[in-house]
């Protein structure tokens, strides 16, 4: 697990000064494709979310939607196998939480990302479906979702509406 | 897998002492669930509440664990956190599972 800021000063601890508002931030993650892996970088990527201005509420939100495509990257891009990297970029603006998720694994089938529909629950206890929701919580939590196979590598692009920064001084 | 398992009165409450149940320990958290709940009685109550975060496999093997106590039994879950609350809630496994917000009231007084 190796961790890059572009923008110093995010990385650090929160400075006062600049408490009321949520300014752009800026960081990429990589690491190996493996369920440990996988849950250090989830817990970094949590902190520099909560770091960079994001509520709870959001850093909870894209916890969720990262951990369900690094999942699904270890599980069927690099066939559960524990090995191959993933790179995660994660920009912050006032208004998103972009990330973009790279990795050398198989494609995705028919180059697109599953529509993640609701598995069928019907009222019977031994019919509830035990997976599936994966990408069904990823459609439903983000706002964009693109995906490129390019040169062997699959890219996914996809987006989170933030709430608007609390102004806690307000500037006038 | 850290499981805590207590009888009181009419229900079984199974503590989860970890603070993620994710795809890393799914298949460790559905195994532990089906030794702690192979003889216990027909209503288990599972407290989240030190739990911060589930993903989807999380979530299947909580399914499993329903499902793997058989027919006639119950399991109830307990103390969502937000974020395990939300999963429940947009995945509408909400509506398979009961859940009680606190462990008050669920637990009869012991005498004496």
């Amino acid at each position: 697990m190796t961790r890059q800021s572009r923008h110093p000063g995010t990385a650090a601890a929160p400075d006062p000064a600049r408490s009321d508002h949520r300014g752009t931030a800026l960081e990429v993650f990589t690491l190996t494709a493996s369920g440990q892996a996988i849950r250090q970088a989830l817990r970094e990527m949590h902190a520099f979310l909560r770091r960079a201005g994001l509520d709870a509420d959001e850093c909870g939100t894209a916890e969720i939607v990262l951990a369900e495509v690094m999942n699904n990257i270890a599980e069927h891009a690099y066939a559960g196998q524990g090995v191959g990297d993933i790179r995660v970029t994660l920009t912050i603006d006032r208004r998103n939480l972009t990330a973009r998720i790279v990795d050398r694994g198989a494609a995705l089938p028919d180059l697109r990302p599953p529509r993640g529909q609701l598995p069928g629950m019907g009222s019977a206890i031994p019919a509830l479906p035990e997976g599936g929701f994966g990408w069904f919580l990823i459609r439903a939590l983000t706002s964009d979702l693109r995906y490129e196979r390019r040169e062997g590598e699959n890219h996914l692009h996809l987006c989170l509406n933030l709430k608007a920064p609390a102004r806690v001084c307000p500037d006038r | 897998m850290n499981l805590e398992s207590s009888q009181h009165g009419t229900h079984q409450l199974i503590t989860v002492n970890a603070d993620r149940i994710d795809a890393a320990m799914a298949i460790a958290f559905k195994d532990a669930m089906r030794a702690e709940t192979a003889d216990s009685g027909d209503y288990v109550i599972l407290d989240l509440g030190q739990v911060k975060f589930i993903d989807s496999s999380g979530l299947g093997a909580i399914v499993a664990s329903l499902k793997q106590m058989g027919p006639g039994r119950r399991l109830d879950l307990a103390c969502l956190t937000p974020d395990v609350a939300k999963v429940f809630r947009l995945t509408r496994m909400d509506t398979i599972f009961g859940i009680h917000a606190s462990l008050e009231g669920l637990a009869p007084r012991q005498a004496g």
